[in-house]
């Protein structure tokens, strides 16, 4: 019974899959979509229908389903990376040139460059930065140079225009004692010019170390009643605030004291402060 | 219709669903004195329809493994391709015509969960489903049907 209907079902399979006459032929467009699976399940299946009884056709589509799959094996082969264990003994076998090489084949890849030519490439352009990078500092450095050189020019020049005339002390110099004043001053007196007998005057003050700070303005002065107990050094300190300056006041009062001797309720002249 | 038929066969094969209705509509059509073989394709057809829609899972599977046996029977007699078992499961008629015959166990594939014993007898209860079946269909579109499908029956 089983092999009668068997046969009966065979009768009828082979008769709808005997070879038949078409009109038409699907398309090589819609072949290729048949195989890589895009055409939708209906039109898949009136493709199949047609290869089933259409030998042609049937022959074309095995044709290029065995090309495809060439491309796919290729496309595999090329594509296939090395397994975990192969890129181990790759690491582990590698030398150090070799890992440099790996490297600069590895970033030299994408642009398809030799290593040797981009181990050149990227030597020149190194290079070519570092020349960038120290040409302006160098440039730079040497500007601060010459403008340094060029200042300490000028103050040379500028020293030895004060110095002419000036003795400029090499060592700390002590105050002037009141009898070195005393020789000073009269020595001062000496020059009539006004202008010479003050520059004599800071020249020699100098010598002492002793300047005039440009806080003191010497053409403008107020009179100082002298008090019990003062002397040039403390009036200096509390008038002036320097207790090295009173060597000014003495020589701003020397006519009125020309021993330097100082009595209560005398009055002496201070410079204004500025 | 004998490309109308294979296009409804191919949906069958690859799992996807087809109307009876339709299908019962299109085998009204067939006349009475049409070939045997046009006749007994639509009750086939037919059946393979109903049986799929109708029956349990088991079933429904073993009628697929039926339908890829005897239609890589039915085509070409040289076999061409390898097989890949599980991608016969949606294996169309093209497919299969490539792939050549294949055997009952190889047909059964897709169905079988576990490596095991191949079950030969399911082949022998879907012809048998399959006989009644299609002696229905005949007897309601064509009047009474082959002897094929009477004899011995159940």
């Amino acid at each position: 019974m089983s092999q009668d209907f068997e046969g009966f079902i065979r009768k009828a399979l082979s008769h709808e899959l005997s070879p038949m006459e078409h009109k038409a032929h699907p398309s090589l467009d819609l072949l290729l979509k048949g195989l890589s699976g895009d055409l939708a399940p209906d039109m898949r299946s009136r493709l199949a229908a047609h290869l089933a009884t259409c030998p042609q056709c049937f022959d074309r589509w095995r044709k290029l389903e065995e090309l495809l799959k060439e491309e796919e094996r290729v496309l595999e082969t090329k594509a296939k990376a090395a397994s975990l264990p192969e890129l181990l003994r790759q690491r582990e076998g590698a030398k150090p040139i070799n890992r440099v090489r790996s490297w600069l084949g590895s970033i030299t890849a994408p642009f398809r460059l030799r290593p040797a030519f981009a181990f050149s490439a990227a030597a020149i352009a190194a290079l070519i930065i570092a020349l960038g990078v120290t040409i302006p500092l160098l440039k730079g450095t040497n500007a601060r140079l010459s403008s340094l050189t060029q200042e300490v020019v000028s103050l040379k020049e500028e020293i030895a225009s004060l110095s002419a005339g000036f003795a400029i002390p090499s060592h700390i110099p002590s105050p002037p004692s009141r009898e070195e004043l005393g020789c000073l001053v009269k020595e001062a007196q000496g020059i009539d010019d006004p202008w010479q007998r003050s520059l004599f005057l800071a020249s020699r003050l100098s010598s002492f170390g002793i300047t005039i700070p440009a806080s003191l303005d010497l053409k403008s002065t107020r009179t100082y009643t002298v008090k019990p107990h003062d002397t040039w050094e403390t009036i200096a300190e509390r008038e002036l605030g320097d207790k090295a300056l009173w060597t000014i006041l003495y020589l701003l009062n020397v006519k009125e004291s020309p021993k330097g001797e100082l009595s209560p309720g005398q009055e002496i002249k201070i410079p204004e402060k500025r | 219709m004998r490309e109308e038929r294979l296009f409804y066969l191919d949906m069958l094969l690859r799992g996807e669903e087809v109307g009876l209705e339709r299908v019962r509509q299109l085998a009204a059509k067939a006349s009475a004195d049409a070939p045997e073989e046009e006749k007994a394709a639509w009750v086939f057809l037919l059946s393979v329809v109903e049986l799929l829609r109708t029956g349990t899972p088991s079933q429904r599977c073993h009628l697929q493994a039926y339908l890829r046996y005897q239609i890589s029977q039915a085509g070409r007699r040289q076999r061409r391709k390898p097989i890949d078992p599980q991608g016969l499961k949606q294996a169309g008629l093209d497919e299969l015509l490539a792939i050549g015959p294949i055997t009952w166990e190889e047909a059964l594939e897709p169905c079988r969960k576990t490596r095991g014993s191949v079950d030969y007898s399911a082949k022998q209860r879907i012809e048998a489903r399959l006989k009644e079946m299609c002696r229905r269909w005949w007897e309601k579109l064509f009047g009474a049907p082959p002897k094929v499908l009477t004899e011995g029956g159940e």
